[in-house]
């Protein structure tokens, strides 16, 4: 059994009461603290507002107020900047915030960018990217030599690239061991114009399967008709997930140059082939693609039969020739999706 | 000349006109639907005291107008000799001079399809009504003093603007968008935008549930609703759905703001009930364009 004091459990009580007391006086002050933040942030808002608004889109002056004297007011400014930024879109106002970013918060970034902090590291490469300071991308190349860089901020380090520095940004890409998610390239990717995304198709070889992945994805949404062939190409590839993309992203675009490229997929042993194919049909006539979508009605995938009786009725004659096809054919499977995609669409009429 | 009255419009007296004036100068303010009054004198520099000539030519004139109006349109016929009215419903000055330029090229292509013997001119008067002012004797008192003016002159027109204009439109405003900021910048640019006859009211709201609970969407007038698609509490298709079920939802014109750019969305969108689709980040002169056209919409 333990012997413990009553003199001693009232000191231990009395030390955890302190500890409490402590730690409740910590909390108290930085609530103050915050709170009084909060309220510096919300009053230089209140006083320049307007004052903002008149100079961004009415040509109002600039005026000594805007100049931020603390880090609250540097905080303010960014949340007004980021609400222009994200919801207007004005060369304008661009412009000015911009150059008041250049002239009055770049040194702020520039010491952030040092922060042992990396979500102050990684905010300040943020607002890098929305306030276009791209002299200080110089600063995240040198840290990047001297430590090493957490994932995020290498991504963003190589989006800073892709927006400022777009010579260097596909060699960058080719050249990094970095792999990032499909997603993160699709972010990379979303913001190049026509010409980059030319190069770096070109390169196709020499960048990673997400990269492409997402390069084929960022394409098809674009519907730029210059990637035709490209497209076309990667059709003969031996990755079936480039293949399955490829043909998506040609049925996105509309266009089908050669059909003879796209009859060996009716046979594919993949049903996703078979399907996207299925799908890629309806931009030709019914003259030329109902041999291949009868046999693709008759496949044995649930997907491949209804995307092909889908595609069948779009064409003007579509009604037509399904009917004469649930008379005429012998598969019964094909006849149940036949009637059942007909009379659905008969049903939307 | 044969002329073939294949419309289901009847010539009116002119006791028979004044109730449907009345009724559709009512509806100007309640459903912004304009109207013009055409007063027309048909005369000729042959003087004829043949009051069988007259009333052939009234006759014929009258047929040939009956078989130029719209459906819509009330022809009737004035007690002074050889004058007609035509109102034309939901149509503006535009419409009565493009109206009246018409049945001048016909006359003139055909050289007078009513009464071959003596050249006619038709002189006219204009009246755009687009507000409530408006008496049926005012318009007549206008008619007599014109056409005392006018003797004989050919092919003469004259507009009298005096009630076109518009009465002040009460336009309710909302803009549900939970960031303050731009909230405040779309309701100082839809202020600053010079509309007048227009009494624009403007609320905020910082999402769509307060929107909802509040009284502010259930008044008749015309309102135009600015609203992000993503908010706390209720989201803009949730206030787009309560709003397109109410019964008088047509007063509603809703603005969808959203960063989906995807076709599919905005279809969705459309069909779901909303009438623009402005794509986050957007230019504020395509919104003030926009809205612009709303509101010259609301007249027709």
């Amino acid at each position: 059994m333990i012997n413990l004091t009553v003199h001693f459990l009232l000191k231990s009580i009395g030390l955890l009461l302190g500890i409490c007391f402590v730690l409740i006086i910590n909390l108290m002050i930085r609530r103050k603290i915050e709170q009084r933040k909060i309220n510096a942030i919300e009053k230089y808002i209140q006083k320049t507002k307007m004052l903002w608004y008149q100079y961004f889109l009415n040509d109002g002056a600039f005026t000594t107020k805007f100049v931020p004297k603390s880090k609250s007011d540097i905080e303010a400014i960014e949340r007004i900047f980021l609400s222009y930024l994200k919801n207007i879109s004005n060369q304008t106002v661009q412009i000015k915030i911009k150059y008041f970013a250049a002239a009055y918060l770049q040194s702020h970034y520039s010491k952030e960018l040092k922060s042992r902090n990396w979500s102050r590291r990684l905010s300040a490469m943020y607002r890098i990217a929305d306030f276009q300071l791209d002299n200080l991308i110089t600063i995240c190349e040198e840290r990047k030599k001297k430590c090493k860089l957490t994932p995020e901020e290498r991504f963003q380090l190589i989006k800073l690239k892709s927006m400022f520095q777009k010579d260097e940004f596909i060699t960058s890409l080719v050249t990094t061991e970095e792999v990032f998610s499909e997603n993160e390239y699709k972010q990379l990717f979303a913001i190049l114009d026509e010409e980059l995304l030319v190069q770096l198709l070109e390169k196709e070889n020499f960048i990673n399967n997400y990269a492409l992945y997402a390069l084929i994805e960022t394409i098809a949404a674009s519907r730029y008709f210059i990637f035709i062939d490209e497209l076309e190409k990667m059709l003969q590839n031996n990755d079936s997930e480039i293949r399955i993309r490829a043909i998506k992203a040609l049925e996105n675009i509309g266009v089908i140059k050669q059909l003879d490229k796209y009859i060996p997929f009716v046979y594919s042993s993949l049903w996703e082939e078979r399907l996207m194919i299925a799908k890629l049909f309806k931009h030709l006539p019914l003259s030329y693609t109902y041999e291949y979508l009868e046999i693709l009605l008759k496949d044995e995938n649930w997907w491949v039969r209804s995307q092909a009786a889908n595609t069948i009725l779009d064409d003007p004659l579509g009604v037509q020739k399904l009917k004469k096809f649930i008379q005429m054919s012998d598969d019964k499977y094909a006849i149940d999706m036949a009637k059942e995609v007909l009379m659905k669409r008969l049903e939307a009429i | 000349m044969k002329i073939l009255n294949e419309k289901q419009a009847e010539l009116l007296k002119l006791k028979d006109i004044v109730p449907f004036f009345n009724i559709l100068k009512a509806n100007i303010s309640r459903s912004y639907m304009v109207m013009t009054v055409i007063f027309l004198k048909a005369s000729t520099l042959s003087v004829t005291s043949d009051y069988r000539i007259v009333d052939e030519v009234e006759n014929d004139i009258s047929q040939f107008l009956l078989s130029k109006v719209r459906n819509t349109d009330l022809l009737f016929k004035l007690d002074d000799e050889l004058q007609w009215g035509i109102i034309l419903t939901q149509s503006g000055e535009r419409e009565a001079l493009a109206f009246i330029d018409r049945i001048r090229k016909i006359i003139e292509q055909e050289k007078s399809p009513f009464y071959t013997d003596k050249q006619y001119t038709l002189q006219s008067l204009v009246v755009e009504i687009k507000n409530d002012n408006a008496t049926f004797d005012q318009l007549l008192n206008n008619k007599y003093e014109f056409f005392n003016q006018v003797n004989n002159s050919p092919w003469e027109n004259k507009i009298i603007t005096l009630y076109k204009t518009q009465p002040l439109e009460t336009i309710k405003v909302s803009i549900l968008e939970n960031n303050e900021l731009f909230r405040d910048v779309l309701k100082m640019t839809i202020q600053n935008m010079n509309m007048n006859q227009l009494d624009i009211q403007i609320k905020l709201f910082s999402d769509g549930y307060e929107f909802l609970q509040s009284d502010w969407y259930y008044s008749s007038h015309t309102h135009i609703v600015f609203m992000n698609d993503i908010m706390p509490r209720k989201n803009g298709l949730e206030v787009l759905h309560t709003l397109r079920r109410m019964a008088n939802q047509k007063k509603f014109i809703i603005y969808m703001m959203t960063k989906r750019n995807s076709q599919i969305d905005m279809i969705n969108a459309y069909e779901s009930g909303i009438d623009e689709y402005l794509i986050k980040p957007f230019d504020l002169r395509l919104l003030k364009a926009q809205l612009k056209r709303t509101f010259e919409r609301l007249w027709s």
